[in-house]
């Protein structure tokens, strides 16, 4: 088990020097993302990026490419590093970078074990001077931010129970990809999607889940790690939540509901770059309890429609806000990561 | 941008109860005959939208004369009556009187209690998520509303306009900055809605909000009845298209945060003025009216809202 160093670092940043110089590790479909974010911003300069395959880089010619991250984590004109690698690297990579006083962005998840989160955060304890945080963008999708902006205000009253339905259909090289080598990845597609909606059900829910209960099965795929996850989360206040983490969804799904005491919000689809998984819909509804259509009363709904998904660009925003005016990463936490892999290995661990 | 709908329809019978309603527009016909007496004093008006000169002439309706900017395609009264004509006609007529006595205020109760609660429901989370929460909410309305007392009910007390909304003067304490000012169906009967948004601009705090609604110019029942539509021509002189409420709160400095059109009527108003003039509309119309039922009407009224083309319009600003 590769460990990480806890000397503190000595920042080679300077709060004074803007804009910022930014290094990806890792130009897959993700870090590409995350490049072409930072190329729009005016407060850092994407100067380097590393992969094993350089080729992956071509879109960006002016930048320096390395086949080998050490080169980067180490240099002193990288003030942050981000890390989209597959989750066997993403560890040890985020350790360097802090330890050679990087402050560090890495996708989700943040490894393959929560032994992995573990020991990055030792490494962040022993850096506090620099900025950690994760990949969780679904907090920022606008429908997801209305909903916590409704859920805050207490119009609804508290949050009873979530209900979240997050699948993909895999694709035809799905058997093949990193993302199912037990080796490289850790996890199926629980810890590869469903971890988005174990991040949202404690953004909504606020609580800690101490009793679980699952399934956890590989139905169709010719695969070692799970196609498909089944969960019943409780917190100690007795709120539920019940997620449905599936690679076998021949159309892509995101659903999440919250079921409130006076009303109800819930989250259809979700804006991606390849429209995929539908149109970003809020529905919210207050609880009708007078009878005017039968013994069943429709509430009147609200549908709320957002256009366009910014969750990119604002969550590289939020970073680099944290980073400049050194203020705490208020969004995908070291902390938040724990608990979203808590879950996941506490659904692993609780399969029937 | 985002865009909202409601899913599932209001009986229009909530919004114009038949008890009441044809006693209101016979007295309103009469307010608006006396204030077409004053028409030699009436003044001219560009687009209150875009502020474009550049204009056809849409239609007369009971005397008034409507013109659609060729810029933004708002309908608007021109020339049109001035705020002291406008004080006589919703304070000292005897329609004026009616609107605001106990028996119309009964029958409108059910349908303005719902009403208050959705707009609630969308201030609250709003004003939570300011900065400038503190500031609390501007509500421009003609006078006290339901909607004031679901926000006090809630420990939210918002301040009051003038208590009339053909007045450009929106604020009551100087030079007091608000977290967000809220306008339900003021600014199609203002008679400078330019003045009036610049002068919110002006009260909101840094990223306030300003969301209003009005009667939409873009909405179908309008677009299909034209000259024939449900137009009150006085409490209706400015009739924005989506786009001319956008250049509306550009002009002013907002950035437009929402354009929705979550109306619910269009399909029952068109239907009940065929039956009432016996119109004959076009043939996609009167086809769709005729072959098809309740349901499909709902979905019809589903697409107008989803695509902006419904008869109610919701527009959030922020201050930059």
């Amino acid at each position: 088990m590769p460990t990480c160093h806890t000397t503190p670092a000595s920042s080679a940043f300077s709060r004074s020097r803007l804009p910022l110089r930014a290094a990806i590790i890792g130009m897959g479909k993700v870090g590409k993302t995350r490049a072409r974010v930072l190329t729009a911003r005016d407060d850092v300069v994407f100067v380097a990026a590393a992969d094993i395959d350089p080729s992956k880089c071509a879109d960006f010619p002016d930048i320096r490419v390395e086949t080998d991250h050490h080169a980067l984590v180490s240099a002193p004109d990288i003030d942050v590093v981000f890390v989209a690698t597959t989750n066997k690297f993403a560890p040890d990579i985020v350790c360097a970078a802090l330890e050679h006083g990087k402050h560090v962005f890495c996708e989700k998840p943040p490894g393959r074990t929560i032994a992995d989160i573990e020991r990055i955060m030792a490494a962040e304890r022993a850096n506090p001077h620099l900025k950690l945080q994760f990949g969780f963008n679904h907090r920022f999708h606008y429908a997801v931010m209305e909903a916590r902006n409704m859920v805050d205000s207490g119009i609804y009253g508290k949050v009873l129970w979530a209900r979240g339905v997050y699948g993909k259909m895999g694709g035809a090289d799905f058997e093949q990809i990193w993302r199912n080598d037990p080796e490289e990845a850790g996890g199926g597609i629980l810890l590869d999607q469903g971890i988005h909606m174990l991040d949202l059900f404690c953004y909504f829910l606020g609580g800690d889940f101490n009793d679980i209960q699952s399934f956890v099965q590989t139905m169709h795929w010719k695969i070692s790690l799970e196609d498909n996850a089944f969960a019943l989360l409780r917190t100690p206040t007795q709120q539920v939540a019940m997620l449905h983490s599936s690679a076998t969804q021949w159309r892509h799904k995101f659903s999440l509901e919250l079921c409130l005491e006076d009303g109800y919000i819930n989250l259809e689809g979700i804006l991606s770059s390849t429209r995929s998984y539908g149109e970003e819909i809020l529905v919210h509804a207050r609880k009708n309890m007078t009878a005017n259509t039968g013994l069943c009363p429709a509430p009147q709904e609200e549908k709320i429609f957002f256009d366009d998904d910014h969750s990119w660009e604002l969550e590289v925003a939020a970073f680099l806000e944290a980073v400049k005016t050194d203020t705490p990463v208020s969004s995908g936490t070291s902390d938040d990561a724990l608990r979203a892999m808590r879950l996941v290995f506490g659904i692993y661990a609780a399969r029937r | 941008m985002k865009r909202t709908t409601i899913v599932g329809i209001t009986d229009e019978s909530l919004i114009h109860p038949p008890e009441i309603f044809a006693e209101l527009s016979a007295r309103q016909r009469l307010a608006e005959a006396s204030l077409l007496k004053q028409q030699n004093h009436f003044i001219q008006s560009n687009c209150p939208a875009c502020a474009a000169a550049k204009r056809e002439f849409a239609f007369a309706r009971s005397g008034f004369s409507f013109q659609s900017c060729q810029v933004c395609q708002t309908l608007y009264m021109s020339p049109r009556p001035t705020a002291n004509m406008l004080h006589e006609y919703y304070e000292q007529s005897d329609y004026g009187r009616f609107i605001q006595s106990a028996d119309h205020e009964t029958a409108l109760a059910p349908f303005r209690k719902d009403q208050a609660r959705k707009q609630a429901d969308k201030l609250i989370p709003l004003l939570q998520k300011s900065d400038h929460r503190e500031n609390g909410i501007l509500l421009l309305a003609p006078k006290h509303t339901m909607l004031a007392e679901v926000l006090a009910a809630d420990a939210i007390t918002p301040v009051h306009s003038k208590p009339a909304p053909w007045h450009d003067d929106v604020d009551p304490q100087g030079d007091r900055k608000y977290a967000i000012a809220a306008a339900f169906d003021i600014f199609e009967r203002l008679p400078d809605p330019g003045t009036a948004i610049a002068k919110v601009y002006q009260q909101l705090s840094t990223n306030g909000h300003l969301i209003l609604s009005v009667r939409s110019g873009s909405g179908y029942d309008l677009l299909t009845l034209w000259q024939h539509s449900d137009l009150k021509p006085a409490e209706h002189m400015n009739l924005f298209t989506v786009e001319g409420m956008s250049l509306l709160m550009e002009r002013a400095g907002f950035s437009v945060g929402e354009l929705s059109t979550p109306g619910h009527l269009d399909l029952q108003i068109v239907k009940r003025i065929r039956a009432q003039k016996h119109l004959k509309l076009d043939r996609f119309t009167e086809y769709f009216l005729n072959n098809r039922n309740d349901f499909a009407s709902e979905q019809f009224q589903g697409f107008l809202q989803k695509s902006l083309l419904s008869s109610h319009m919701l527009a959030v600003g922020v201050k930059n």
